[in-house]
């Protein structure tokens, strides 16, 4: 049985898989079936894969797929767009995916395209990942000269375009709403919700925005079934999903594992434990907009609704872990200074209370912090809880700030208390080749 | 990330106006046929303002008044509108670059492993603070967002390539390799 | 209707809107920024937060943004929870903490929108410890002025400026907590509606530069409602004044929208708000004058031009009552010219005051008669004079030959917002409320059919679907042909040319296809056949339909229509009273009374000549010193609009009231009154004469013309009169917080004078007497407790967007009704080059600034005016050898003209724009259209020559 069907064609050298190697090893199947299929069963079947977007905020794809309109008096025009914009701090998996393997992602476009009935799509890519971009766009025009993609592909009537869009930066990008904005040529500023874009997206159509880890799980889902698919996971989640490690670990890196392996598994056993003398002092679950968690929750298994019940969120699955000799401090005001820039500008709370939220970490962080500051930076996070805001990014922010100050309270206490940075000493001043 | 604690005078019309030779107004063939060919993936017109400063500044390292207004023209997009989107989009630059642009990786990973510290070599190395050029016209440092290669930090993106797992040692090498080529280019 | 629960009250409401309005038409105080009546939600600035129960059982709610949130039937919400409160306080307190604290100097203080709600929303005490951001203002042109700092990032700014107005220069640069509003390089606003800016943005960011030259705040402003002045469309202003101290002189200091639903909402353009300062320019006549007859030495006046010296006004009334006696005795004619932009009751005066046959509307020839067809057309039952959200809501425009932007810019706006009806409808059917503005604006697609068929066109160019741009004899068959397509006549369509035709015919259908068509047309071509044309599209629609067809007008000055009233047919022009007087060989002196009129902008110079020539004696009555008054014998001031009451008649038949903001300074008065005060000192007694010297009271000239002409009869209806009290109080035309009654004066002294008392409206020049809209339409003092910005508009109204409460001003004049009867068809197209006249055909053109009379003397607006310049297209500047920006001549009948040659791509070939009334050309509005020739001066002349000439 496939266990590991996101990345059986990566090995060890920083390659590309080609088309050839590709299509001999099973590539281009799962289209194939798929195109032989009526779009409204794909839709169900992904729907009963139970396929969650692996983009963060885990909902369940076929079913976002089925809210596009169908029928004659539906719009001509739909779009399908690969969310590729991974700039979550953290997150480093879609990466991985493009460059070592563009047909998967590919294909996977191709059988979404087909089933809501998209002519065009669009990769919208960092404009950072050049290597990844250049190897998708080689991979499309190889796809195109099998007749993969392009007009009239297996000789039907439908065809499809897919297209490489360079992103020119900021992390509100990837918002999938700002993202459509972004394609447009426009500043990128989420749209309101509703319309959802599956109804009036990309210049108004039908569309929808799916992850790039979301649409490599596509090709093998619709080959191998719903069952086989289901069984992938080890608890209630189904599938495979890459999962990572940075930080201070000994092994750090990416894994294809079960959705439902549990954290200590991932870090101790992939990622080969702590390096040596320093201790776990807590992880963010799935990038830098995730509530800290605890030693506490090692033994959790990484699914969505697990994880969001410790109150973190899976996010996308790429685990940085906090070490004892880091100061806590230090790196929640890192995240929110990087948060604080990559506001979009557009609503009151975000724009204009995380630069706030930064300056008092900052007083935190060089001990000249009270505990007043404490309090306001509490109430700062109230602020920009779900909802208040215009998007989600604000509130992905206030997470790790409102996690720290929970989990991590003492740390801040003492910088208030010692008027210095307890941790300075000894960690990011440190040279990097005197590390232990 | 610079410090949101200094007092900031925010100068979004400030940019130099002048162009570097290499810097000229009109657009080139190339960079037209380019706009051309990308403008083929969009039915509608706006897009291509965005991708035009994208593919302009692929060429000229950067948008000057000049450039920017002749994108304007050729698309027939009023340059307001090109501005409004060139001042959003931080890889649009409206300022001068050096050579060689390093993207250094401040994110959470890379401050865990230390990027304060390559930040620090580097500025001392090359005696620039971030979004500063070097005084040889080379080098111009940037702070950039998490990279997506946490699991190799610290990294930078120096143009269009990676430099993973960074120490002060290959910072040193790289800036000096980096040195010696556009030595030995202006020497020939 | 739904109902929904605030706070435990139960409410039914209006289900279309969203929760936030709801709650303001209620009244419900609910602070907000970002959302805006005429824009709708954006949800950007999360200051309208409100809590919303799931049922009645849930206790805790969750936070919703009120202005994105479209009400339920049944619906529970609080506005007061605390929850709802604290986060709106936190809002405020996040705004804050880049905002200056620079309210003493600002000059929004006291009327800024950030004020009241930081206020509301209850955030006093700073905690905040960062520095601010600090942002580098730019020079936006003479306008505005631009504050950065100030900014709250509510983007209500560019959403007005570049998604209603279409302004293409203003934007947002930057992004986080850098985001500047701005252009991408200094220099002056382009778009025309650039000054809504100073009443859209909450806060100090842009702010009226006029003001600031005489700056006093909005509480210490003495204000009535106005009517606007600068063109027909008759805008609602609240023009406020205030005495400066040490002159003592009341200055107009600046004029803002005054709300009216039906036709300019909360938006005026630039010259209405602009323009008002002609009333305070060098050029103010305040002082009666009469011409010197001592020898002066040394003049540089010409020939026939009169020096003037002031006189005492006593002296001026009695050789006027001297004049009115002699006529009556019979041996002395007096001739009266009236005006179209002068009122109603200052027409009517002069009218009772020479008698009916010696009284002239003073309009030439030709605008007569296109007024007057515009008024049989009027009359028509199957023709519907359209108001503003009439036309933004139509789903097809045709223009034909009128540029509103420049000759009706509040028109032109609505158009804009017409060509988005296609992109609301697709709005409507995915079900997203029309308030979503953001999500409504994100759909793409076809813009509505906006056709524009003429000479020129500015601004709208962006939403147009179709342009022809054609001379009017061309626009004017082509039009004859859409009405013919549409009737499936025959006749004329083989007049044009074949392409022509099948885009008549082409939009005939569209047009037949169309819901609610609008037709917008008027006098700015000159062309008596191409408003025949309009006219007659309407009528075969309206057979076709069997309903009235909206048809826009323009008739071009603020009281065009109104004059017309005075007059039946094609009479009372003034080229009439030139053949009288030609012809008139009779022994009797001659008087003539002019009324605020420049007749240089109406006659040609020979024409001018004769008049001049055949009367012995010339009265003029106005408030600039202008090229009829180097003319005159003697010259009465007369008060401007903002000093006056009086009743305009606009574009569509309304009649509308303006009232006295404040008495203006010297001997300035009415002209009804000058005249009223002659007819008291006149030895003749007649029963007209004892009639005019009995008025007293504005309303006594206006009931006296009710009378006397039928269509205006409704109105006496217009307004209370002066005796009119609320519980025994007049209203306060000065704020509750009036300051400095005492001290204003107090190096001369400390006693307060008493205020000047108004014979005309029930109002005080003062601060006691009502405050309050829902009592009274009369006050202008847009306040409100709690509101003391514009926002307070809101309270006003009997719903958010709705009419004044206290009903809107104005009525429509009850003109009798008269089928329209087909006119001859337009004559062929003439051919310059086979013309008899020499040359080619001058077109006139027109501008926003430049091309209207009183505003063109305002200070500030004056500086923007284009230099002389004549517009003709590629192929004519070719065969003349002309480059754009040549020094040219213009060689007309009535004589030369200098200015440089522009080239435009839709000047239509064969012709020469020429701008209306621009300075400098004003002599050749008369004879436009009309034939000349272009003459090279200098190539390319530079800069240096410019400033010369
Ligand atoms: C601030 C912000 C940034 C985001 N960035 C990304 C991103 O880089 N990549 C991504 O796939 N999803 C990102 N998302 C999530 C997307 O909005 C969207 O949910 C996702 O692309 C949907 O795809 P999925 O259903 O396949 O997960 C982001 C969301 C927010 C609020
Ligand atoms: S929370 Fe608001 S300001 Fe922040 S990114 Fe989202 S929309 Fe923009
Ligand atoms: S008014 Fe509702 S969010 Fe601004």
């Amino acid at each position: 049985m496939l266990t590991n069907p996101l990345t059986k064609n990566i090995g060890q050298d920083n390659v590309a898989a080609d088309i050839n190697r590709y299509m001999d090893n099973d590539g281009y199947r799962g289209w194939r079936k798929a195109h032989s299929m009526a779009p409204d069963d794909i839709i169900e079947l992904v729907k009963d894969g139970g396929l969650r977007g692996r983009g963060g905020a885990g909902f369940n794809t076929g079913l976002k797929w089925s809210f596009v309109p169908r029928g004659e008096d539906s719009p001509k025009q739909k779009y399908v767009i690969c969310n590729a914009d991974e700039m979550e701090p953290g997150a480093f998996k879609d990466r991985l995916l493009m460059e070592r393997d563009p047909h998967l992602l590919i294909e996977g476009m191709a059988i979404t395209a087909y089933a809501i009935g998209a002519s065009q799509a669009y990769i919208f890519i960092r404009g950072e990942y050049h290597l990844a971009a250049s190897r998708l766009e080689q991979a499309i025009v190889e796809a195109k000269q099998q007749k993969m993609l392009g007009t009239n592909i297996f000789d039907s009537s439908f065809s499809l375009d897919i297209y490489v869009h360079r992103s020119a930066g900021n992390y509100i990008c990837g918002e999938e709403t700002a993202l459509l904005n972004a394609l447009e040529g426009k500043r990128a500023i989420p749209r309101a919700k509703p319309p959802f874009p599956q109804v009036s997206g990309l210049w108004g159509k039908p569309t929808v925005v799916n992850n790039v880890e979301t649409l490599c799980n596509i090709p093998h889902l619709v080959n191998l079934g719903v069952e086989w698919y289901k069984n992938l996971g080890l608890g209630e989640d189904a599938g495979s999903k890459i999962f990572g490690v940075s930080g201070k670990v000994k092994n750090p890196g990416a894994w294809e594992l079960p959705m439902g392996t549990p954290i200590r598994e991932i870090i101790e056993k992939h990622a080969g434990g702590m390096k040596d003398g320093l201790q776990l002092k807590g992880l963010l679950p799935g990038g830098g907009s995730t509530d800290f968690l605890s030693t506490d929750h090692l033994d959790l298994p990484m699914d969505y609704d697990v994880i969001g019940k410790a109150g973190s969120r899976m996010g996308t699955g790429t685990i940085t872990v906090l070490d004892d000799k880091t100061c806590p401090v230090g790196l929640v005001l890192n995240l929110t200074q990087f948060f604080a820039r990559e506001s979009c500008g557009w609503c009151t709370p975000c724009r204009d209370g995380l630069p706030w939220a930064v300056k008092i970490l900052e007083r935190i962080e060089s001990g000249n912090g009270s505990t007043e500051d404490l309090e306001l930076l509490k109430e700062q996070c109230e602020r920009i809880a779900p909802g208040h805001t215009f998007c989600a990014l604000a509130p992905g922010a206030a997470e790790p700030i409102q996690s720290a100050l929970v989990l991590f309270e003492q740390d801040f206490i003492n910088h208030v208390t010692m008027g210095a940075c307890p941790y300075h000493s000894i960690s990011t001043t440190t040279p990097l080749t005197k590390h232990p | 990330m610079s410090s949101l604690l200094e007092p900031e005078l925010i100068e979004v019309m400030e940019h130099s106006n002048s162009d570097s030779e290499d810097n000229q107004a009109a657009l080139s063939a190339q960079e037209k046929e380019e706009i051309d060919q990308e403008a083929t993936h969009y039915q509608q017109r706006f897009p291509v303002g965005l991708e035009a400063l994208r593919i302009v500044q692929k060429h000229r390292g950067w948008i000057s008044d000049e450039t920017i207004q002749a994108i304007s023209d050729y698309l027939d997009i009023p340059v307001a509108e090109l501005e409004s989107v060139a001042t959003y989009f931080q890889l649009i630059f409206r300022q001068p670059v050096g050579k060689e642009v390093i993207y250094l990786c401040k994110s959470s990973s890379c401050w865990i492993m230390g990027c304060d510290h390559l930040q620090k070599t580097i500025s001392d190395r090359l005696m620039i603070k971030p979004g500063e050029t070097s005084e040889d016209g080379i080098f111009t440092l940037l702070e950039t967002p998490c990279l997506g290669d946490c699991d190799k930090a610290p990294v930078l993106m120096l143009g269009e390539e990676m430099h993973r797992n960074l120490d002060e040692n290959s910072i040193n090498a790289l800036i000096d390799k980096k040195k010696k080529y556009y030595a030995d280019k202006s020497s020939d | 209707m739904p109902t929904i629960t605030i706070d435990g009250s139960k409410y039914q409401i209006d289900g279309d809107q969203n929760l936030l309005t709801a709650c303001l038409s209620l009244g419900l105080n609910v602070p907000y920024f970002c959302w805006h009546p005429a824009m709708g939600s954006v949800g950007a600035c999360r200051q309208c937060a409100v809590i919303e129960y799931k049922d009645s059982g849930d206790q805790h709610g969750r936070l919703i943004m009120s202005c994105m949130t479209p009400v339920k039937n049944g619906g529970i919400y609080s506005v007061n929870s605390e929850t709802a409160k604290d986060f709106r306080g936190s809002v405020i307190e996040d705004l804050m903490t880049n905002h200056p604290h620079d309210c003493p100097v600002c000059e929004e203080g006291g009327e800024c929108h950030l004020q009241d709600m930081t206020e509301m929303s209850g955030h006093t005490m700073r905690r905040y410890q960062g520095t601010k951001r600090t942002y580098r203002n730019q020079y936006l042109g003479p306008f505005i002025n631009h504050e950065m700092n100030r900014c709250i990032t509510c983007y209500r700014c560019i959403r007005f400026y570049h998604d209603y107005a279409g302004g293409e220069d203003l934007q947002a640069l930057g992004r986080n907590h850098q985001v500047f509003f701005g252009r991408n390089q200094e220099g002056m606003l382009e778009n025309g509606f650039s000054g809504n800016l100073v009443e859209v943005c909450p806060t100090g960011v842009f702010t009226d530069k006029t003001f600031s030259q005489h700056f006093v705040r909005k509480w210490d402003l003495q204000t009535a409602p106005s009517v606007c002045e600068h063109c027909a469309v008759g805008c609602n202003t609240a023009p406020g004044a205030r005495e400066s101290g040490s002159q003592q002189n009341p200055l107009l200091r600046r004029v803002v929208n005054f709300y009216h639903h039906d036709i300019n909402g909360y938006f005026l353009c630039d010259r209405g708000r602009f323009g008002y300062e002609y009333v305070n320019s060098k050029s103010r006549i305040d002082k009666v004058l009469s011409a010197r007859e001592d020898a002066v030495i040394s003049s540089t006046a010409d020939e026939d031009e009169r020096l003037h010296k002031d006189i005492p006004p006593k002296e001026a009334v009695l050789a006027l009552a001297d004049k009115l006696a002699q006529a009556q005795r019979g041996n002395h004619r007096l001739i009266g010219i009236g005006s179209p932009r002068a009122s109603l009751e200052n027409n009517f005066a002069l009218q009772q005051f020479v008698g009916c046959e010696n009284f002239f509307s003073g309009i030439n020839k030709r605008d007569t008669q296109l007024l007057q067809l515009i008024n049989t057309i009027q009359c028509d039952k199957r023709i519907h004079s359209p108001t503003t959200p009439e036309i933004e809501d139509a789903d097809l425009v045709l223009i034909l030959g009128e540029d509103i932007y420049n000759t009706a810019p509040r028109i032109s706006l609505a158009v804009r917002q017409a060509a988005r009806n296609r992109q609301k409808q697709q709005a409507e059917s995915l079900r997203i409320p029309l308030w979503q503005d953001a999500s409504v604006r994100q759909l793409e697609g076809e813009s509505s059919p906006i056709i524009f068929i003429g000479a020129e066109l500015n601004q709208l160019s962006d939403v147009t679907s179709k342009t022809l741009f054609v001379r009017p004899e061309k626009t004017a068959l082509i039009g004859e042909a859409i009405a013919n397509y549409v009737s499936s006549a025959e006749d004329n369509k083989n007049r044009l040319d074949p392409d022509s035709s099948q885009q008549a015919e082409h939009i005939a259908q569209l047009l037949a296809t169309a819901k609610n068509p609008v037709i917008i047309s008027g006098t700015g071509s000159k062309d008596i056949h191409l408003i025949h044309s309009a006219a007659e599209i309407a009528i075969s629609l309206s057979e076709k339909k069997e309903t009235a067809i909206s048809l826009y007008l323009c008739c071009g000055e603020a009281n065009s229509l109104g004059v017309t009233q005075f007059f039946s047919g094609e009479c009372g022009y003034l080229e009439k009273l030139i053949t009288e007087l030609r012809e008139d060989k009779g022994e009797n002196d001659k008087t003539l009374i002019i009324l605020e009129n420049n007749l240089f902008r109406r006659l040609s110079s020979e024409d001018l000549h004769v008049l001049f020539a055949s009367v012995e004696h010339i009265i003029l009555l106005d408030t600039l010193l202008n090229e009829t008054a180097k003319h005159a014998d003697l010259i009465f001031p007369v008060s401007a609009t903002a000093e006056s009451q009086g009743t305009f008649v606009n574009n569509t038949g309304l009649a509308q009231r303006f009232y006295t903001v404040y008495e203006g300074t010297g001997f300035i008065q009415e002209s009804w009154r000058w005249l009223s005060d002659a007819a008291v000192y006149c030895k003749e007694r007649t029963e007209t004469i004892e009639a005019i010297s009995n008025w007293s009271h504005c309303p006594d000239v206006t009931e006296a013309l009710a009378e006397s002409v039928p269509s205006l009869s409704v109105i006496k209806q217009l307004g209370p009169d002066e005796n009119f009290r609320i519980e025994g109080l007049k209203v306060a035309r000065q704020s509750a917080r009036y300051s400095g009654r005492t001290a204003i004066h107090a190096e001369e002294h400390v006693s307060e004078a008493p205020p000047p008392q108004d014979p005309d409206a029930p109002m005080s020049f003062s601060m006691e007497g009502i405050h309050n809209p829902n009592r009274t339409s009369l006050q202008a003092n847009i306040w409100s407790p709690g509101w003391n910005s514009n926002q307070s508009i809101f309270k006003f109204q009997q719903e958010v967007g709705g009419e004044r409460r206290g009903g809107a001003s104005g009525m429509t004049i009850q003109r009798k009704e008269t089928p329209l009867s087909r006119r001859p068809s337009a004559p062929n197209i003439t051919d310059p080059a086979k013309s008899a006249s020499p040359g080619l055909q001058t077109l006139p053109i027109y501008r926003m600034f430049g091309s209207e009379e009183l505003s063109n003397q305002s200070m500030t607006l004056s500086t923007v005016i284009d230099n002389p310049f004549f517009t003709l297209n590629e192929v004519d500047a070719k065969r003349a050898d002309l480059d754009h920006g040549d020094f040219v001549a213009l060689d007309a009948t009535c004589g030369i003209f200098h200015g440089r040659a522009f080239i435009s791509g839709t000047q239509p070939a064969g012709s020469i724009g020429v701008p209306f009334g621009l300075p400098g050309l004003e002599g050749l509005a008369a004879e436009l259209p009309g034939w000349a020739n272009l003459l090279q001066v200098e190539k390319n002349a530079t800069t240096e020559q410019e400033s010369q000439s």
